[in-house]
Order: structure tokens, then C-alpha cells, then sequence
């Protein structure tokens, strides 16, 4: 068995509620865009960010952080640091239609991609394996379908707090405000500028926005845990043999995560979870 | 003087349609604001701007919530329906009318937040009221709530005679944050049970204070936070709005793109008020069958079908040939909102009509020259009616 361990910060831009889920620029909830950013498209972004914003400009990546071959540590393996992405991954609840419950918020598809130094995996977590196009929208009734992708929630979470270093909330978005003012004085772009002064506003308006400065610093403390098997079709590339074995591809990959630590000014949150692959030397 | 429980309900229905009303007209003018064709400083004025102006939609909507708990309290029954716009009200001279953001419509909300300490010139109001009812701000139609509250509760021992389990809170429509002492505030909400007089007298009190404005408080209310978009909106001075119908019929929108999409708003609406009527009046209902309408209603059909029509039809012609003119909707009640009193066929009316929306949505969408938006939306309509459907199955159940 080789345990793949990763973690990182990844990008989400996306309207949150009460706007509704295909609002392009977000008006009414706690994120939106700015000058020179093109509209939101929900999408999960664990590399290659489109955009990013300060404090996040070049630390968006998600990727395998140490490797463990029959439980040991295996320092030199070769996924080490190799890259995790997800494919066409959206944050799904239409706004709690397709959802049970509050804090719910399922990521479909799902189709995870671990790739480095000339190995790929790759396998997704299907409704119905004999039906792999089913979507949320198809299934969102049937609660025995449901019920593994379904996430846990922990609200102001020790864990995401220390793994992000948002530790105390309003002075984050105190310190974040003051940055961005600072940035504002140095900058001379027209388009940067008003990217800032939005950015600006909106954590100024914490004053006197009760529910969008709740809504910013539960963003912020919130973790949602992902417990579930990956069953689509196994994708293992390794043309140089690598790996050293053969990895199964007719067994379940369990996947396990969580995200946390949303920073509804930035759109980045961050991701730690493990991956674990049948494999024989 | 003496009053009855009667003359309570009555006051009570009359400022449930003006919440009603002022949340209308707010959203209206929200929905018409310009979503291209300006600068991107004009654009970050704008969705400021929006954005205010929906948070305070918002907490109109709490009123009425608000309202409607006082009014199953004392044992009445929920007032949900308006007036087809406009009509005349006695809040100083304006008209209750939906009319697309401009400086005289933030005049008119800023009048109509008025506090009693601002003279009615420098709020904008005109000098006659339109109709003589004796209250001629929104606080003191809340202060005559409560002298009525006191008076009754001192001379009728038992004027809270409504159930208590039938009181719609915070925790049952996710505007209570899970946090340890944070009781209300998601989406700037707070909803409060009414099950005596202090606590009749605190949602009093927390109405008063969001419009007007708590004495330590301005800035935060309805009437401070109109007055500073109209002070930046003169000190910018655009094109901030679509060029909107006010107070749009389907009469008056000839092109029959918008035509059907006008219709399937007032069909919206009209389901919407419908679902909110038997959620507040629920009887018989088990918790779990309350969750199912919530689940509909709040928030699903109110964000992902009712905004995103209207917001759809501030940006279609309104005419045809297009004279620049656009759409809009006419958030008609059409006449009171009727409690369906028998809770399995009260279900099965409420699920037929979802289903038949969705089923209409679904077709209009599809049709040609329909905008690729309508799409989402009607398949979101489905997705709710298909939830609706699935709790109407629990109807009974033990």
C-alpha cells in the first residue's frame, strides 16, 4: 500500500450565498471579483490559479507533502512532491437544493490526478460506476448514493486554524485591510487600484455588515472533512517503472481529506488529506 | 382607550403589507442596476451600492417574518399578499411603486426610513400623505404596535395564544450563525420567537432599530444607509440603471420573450408566497415536514429562482421592436395569499404547482432566443420542485 499525503492552498472563486450559485461577480454575499478578473466559474482550482490574489499571489498548489510505502516513511519515493489537481471540480448545492443540510457542500465530479517526475494516477469517484455521466443534479434524492460523499463540518476549527495561520479572525481582515491599503499607496495601475479599493471596502464594511463579517470569519474557521472511495476506472502511467511495482487498479482508492480556512477576500482555502493505492514491489 | 385583539390583527396585517411592500420596491431597484456598459469604477459604485440595498431587502423580509410571528402570537393568521402596485400609502406622500434605481427613488427610501427625529423635509417626504391612515412613518406604525401590545396584554391575560412551536426562528432558517454566542446575523437576519410581552415588545424594538436607527446606532440603519448611497450616487452622477419599466404589467411588455419570462416570475412569486403562507401556518405538520417546506422556500426559491428571473428581466426588452426600454417583475401578490388550511392537500396543491413552474420553465428555456441563464434557472426550479416532491412522501409518515 503506498499512502500519498498532500496538502496545500487551492483557489475557489466562486459566489457564495444569498447571491445565487451562477452569480459571475458576487453581490450580496461575502466574495466577488474585482477590476480586470474575469467572472467566477466555481472550479476547484488545486494548481494554476487564474488571478490570484495577495496574500496567495505564488503559494497555490496542492501537492504530495511525504509518501509511505507498507506504513513507512519513504523519503526518496518519486510522487514525492508531485502535483495534485482536480478535474472540472465544482463546490455543488445550488444554494442547499441538491444538499440535505446546511454546510453541506459536496465536490463534484470528482476526478483526482496525482502527477510527477513521470507517474500519474488518476481514478474518480463515480455515483454509479455503470453510469459514469450521472451528476449531482441525477442523484441528489437518493440518500444511499449520497450518503459517502457527504462532508463533516467543524466550525471555528483548531485544526484549519493551525494549518493555515488564520488564528484569530477579525485581525486577520484588520491586517489584511491594512496590507491592501498599503499595497494601494504603492501602487500607480489604474485597474490595480480599484481591485484594491474593492478589496478594501468590503473589509471596511465588516463594521457595518454584521452578517458578511460573520460570514467572512466563519468562511475562515470552517473545515469540511471528505471521507470517501475513489471506484471509477484506475489511470496509472509509469512508463519508466518508477514506482518499482504494480500499483491495483481493480481495488477501491480511499481518499481522505478536509478543506478549510476559506478566505473569502483571497478565494483560497487550504487542503490536507491522503490518498492510498493498492501496490505490490 | 380600549382596544381588541381584533384591532391588533388588523394593524398587524397592515405592516405586514408594508414590509412587504418596502422589500418589493427595494429589490426592484436592485435588480435594475446596470450589470455592464460602465466603467469599473462605476461598476464597484454599483455593486456597492446593490449590495446594500439587498441586505437591507433582506432584513425587510425579517420584518415581515417578524411581523408574522407577532401575528401567530396573538392567534392570527399570516398576511402575505400586497396591493397591486402602485398604490397610495401614508407613508408622506409616496406612492408604493416599483420603480428602477434613480435619486428620487432613493429619496422616497430615504423617507420611508425616516426617524421621527429627522424633519419629513430633510428626509425628502412630501407634505401630504395619499391616504389617512394615523401613522405616517414606519416607526410609528411600530409604536402604535406596541402601545396596542401593552394596552391589550395589561387588559387580556392570555393574548399570546398562538403556539409556540408554531414561531419561525433563526435556527430553523440557518440565519443563526453555529457559533457559541452568536444568536442571529447570518445574512444580516435576526429572527425571534414571540411568545409573551417582552418578547412581542424586543422585535418591536429590533424593527424599529434596523429602519430608524438605534440612538447609539445610525449607521447601521435602513435610513443611514439610503442616505449615503444618494449622497454618493449625486456625487457621481451615471447611468446607474437599466432604462426599467416601472411598475411593469404583462400589458405593457411586448416582446414575448420577456412576456414569458414575466410570467413565470408572477407564477414564481405567487408559488413562493404560497409555500411561505403554510410554513408560517403550519399545523399539523411534523418537524421534519416544516425542514422539507423550509428547504423549498427558504432559500432555494427565493435565490435561485425569484432573484435570478428578475434579474433576468431587467435586462430583456421590454419591447419590440427594441426602444431601449427593459422588462421587469411585478412582484404581484394578485389579491391576499390564501393559508391552504389542510395540510396533505395543502401539500399536493403546493407540489403540483412547483411541478407545473418547473414544467414551464423548463419548456421556456428551451425555446429559441431564450436567454442561456433561463436555463440554470429552470433546471434549479426542477431540482426544487423534484425536493418538494420527495417530502411530500413524508406527509403522514410517523
Amino acid at each position: 500500500m503506498i499512502t500519498l499525503h498532500f496538502e496545500g492552498w487551492f483557489q475557489c472563486r466562486m459566489a457564495t450565498d444569498p447571491d445565487p450559485t451562477d452569480e459571475p461577480h458576487g453581490v450580496s454575499g461575502p466574495t466577488f471579483t474585482v477590476a480586470g478578473e474575469p467572472p467566477f466559474d466555481r472550479l476547484i482550482r488545486l494548481q494554476d490559479p487564474v488571478c490570484p490574489r495577495f496574500p496567495h499571489l505564488d503559494d497555490i498548489g496542492v501537492n504530495v507533502v511525504r509518501v509511505e510505502v507498507d506504513g513507512a516513511t519513504a523519503p526518496e519515493h518519486p510522487l514525492l512532491g508531485a502535483a495534485v489537481s482536480l478535474t472540472d471540480a465544482e463546490f455543488l448545492q445550488r444554494n442547499l437544493i441538491t444538499v440535505p443540510n446546511a454546510f453541506t457542500v459536496i465536490i463534484d465530479p470528482f476526478d483526482l490526478t496525482i502527477a510527477g517526475n513521470g507517474i500519474v494516477l488518476r481514478r474518480a469517484a463515480l455515483w454509479d460506476v455503470t453510469r459514469p455521466e450521472l451528476r449531482l443534479d441525477d442523484v441528489f434524492l437518493n440518500q444511499a448514493l449520497l450518503a459517502p460523499r457527504l462532508n463533516t463540518i467543524e466550525i471555528q476549527s483548531v485544526i484549519a486554524a493551525e494549518a493555515t495561520g488564520l488564528v484569530n479572525y477579525p485581525e486577520v481582515r484588520r491586517q489584511r485591510r491594512d496590507d491592501l491599503r498599503h499595497q494601494l499607496d504603492q501602487t500607480t495601475d489604474p485597474t490595480a487600484k480599484l481591485a484594491l479599493v474593492k478589496r478594501i471596502r468590503a473589509i471596511e464594511a465588516d463594521a457595518i455588515m454584521a452578517g458578511q463579517r460573520l460570514a467572512a470569519e466563519q468562511f475562515m474557521g470552517m473545515r469540511a472533512g471528505y471521507a470517501f472511495p475513489l471506484n471509477g476506472e484506475a489511470l496509472v502511467s509509469d512508463a519508466e517503472g518508477r514506482l518499482g511495482g504494480t500499483v491495483g487498479r481493480s481495488q477501491l482508492w480511499p481518499v481522505e481529506f478536509w478543506l478549510g480556512g476559506y478566505d473569502v477576500d483571497a478565494l483560497c482555502a487550504y487542503m490536507r488529506g491522503q490518498l492510498s493505492v493498492p501496490f505490490r514491489a | 382607550m380600549a382596544y381588541t385583539r381584533a384591532d391588533l390583527l388588523t394593524l398587524l396585517a397592515e405592516a405586514a403589507e408594508v414590509e412587504h411592500s418596502l422589500m418589493c420596491q427595494y429589490l426592484f431597484a436592485a435588480y435594475s442596476m446596470k450589470r455592464s456598459g460602465l466603467t469599473d469604477e462605476q461598476q464597484n459604485l454599483v455593486f456597492d451600492w446593490e449590495r446594500t440595498i439587498l441586505l437591507v431587502a433582506r432584513q425587510e423580509m425579517e420584518h415581515l417574518g417578524l411581523v408574522i410571528n407577532l401575528t401567530t402570537a396573538v392567534g392570527g393568521a399570516p398576511t402575505l399578499g400586497h396591493p397591486t402596485f402602485p398604490y397610495p400609502t401614508s407613508l408622506f406622500g409616496h406612492e408604493m411603486a416599483l420603480e428602477p434605481f434613480s435619486v428620487p427613488v432613493l429619496q422616497k427610501f430615504v423617507c420611508f426610513e425616516r426617524p421621527d427625529t429627522v424633519h419629513p423635509v430633510d428626509a425628502f417626504c412630501r407634505a401630504a400623505p395619499l391616504t389617512t391612515k394615523p401613522y405616517q412613518t414606519v416607526g410609528e406604525l411600530y409604536e402604535r404596535l406596541r402601545t396596542m401590545l401593552i394596552a391589550l396584554a395589561a387588559q387580556t391575560p392570555d393574548l399570546f395564544i398562538g403556539p409556540p412551536d408554531a414561531q419561525v426562528v433563526g435556527g430553523q432558517l440557518g440565519t443563526d450563525f453555529p457559533r457559541l454566542g452568536c444568536l442571529g446575523g447570518g445574512y444580516d437576519v435576526f429572527m425571534r420567537p414571540v411568545t409573551d410581552l417582552p418578547s412581542a415588545l424586543a422585535v418591536i424594538d429590533l424593527v424599529i432599530e434596523q429602519g430608524e436607527g438605534a440612538p447609539m446606532d445610525h449607521e447601521i440603519s435602513h435610513y443611514r444607509r439610503f442616505l449615503d448611497i444618494l449622497q454618493d450616487f449625486e456625487a457621481h452622477s451615471f447611468a446607474a440603471a437599466e432604462q426599467v419599466l416601472s411598475n411593469p404589467t404583462a400589458a405593457a411588455i411586448t416582446n414575448p420573450a420577456a412576456s414569458a419570462v414575466f410570467s413565470l416570475f408572477d407564477e414564481a412569486y405567487g408559488v413562493l408566497l404560497a409555500i411561505l403562507a403554510r410554513m408560517f401556518s403550519h399545523s399539523d405538520e411534523t418537524e421534519d415536514d416544516v425542514a422539507v417546506l423550509r428547504s423549498v422556500a427558504f432559500m432555494p426559491l427565493m435565490t435561485m429562482g425569484i432573484r435570478p428571473l428578475a434579474e433576468l428581466l431587467t435586462t430583456m426588452p421590454a419591447h419590440l421592436p427594441d426602444d431601449g426600454w427593459r422588462a421587469g417583475p411585478s412582484f404581484d401578490s394578485h389579491g391576499p395569499v390564501l393559508v391552504l388550511p389542510h395540510r396533505a392537500a395543502a401539500w399536493t396543491v403546493l407540489s403540483e404547482s412547483l411541478d407545473g413552474l418547473a414544467a414551464r420553465a423548463l419548456a421556456t428555456a428551451g425555446e429559441p432566443g431564450m436567454p442561456k441563464r433561463l436555463r440554470y434557472i429552470a433546471q434549479s426550479l426542477n431540482l426544487i420542485a423534484q425536493r418538494l416532491s420527495a417530502g411530500l412522501g413524508m406527509v403522514g409518515a410517523p
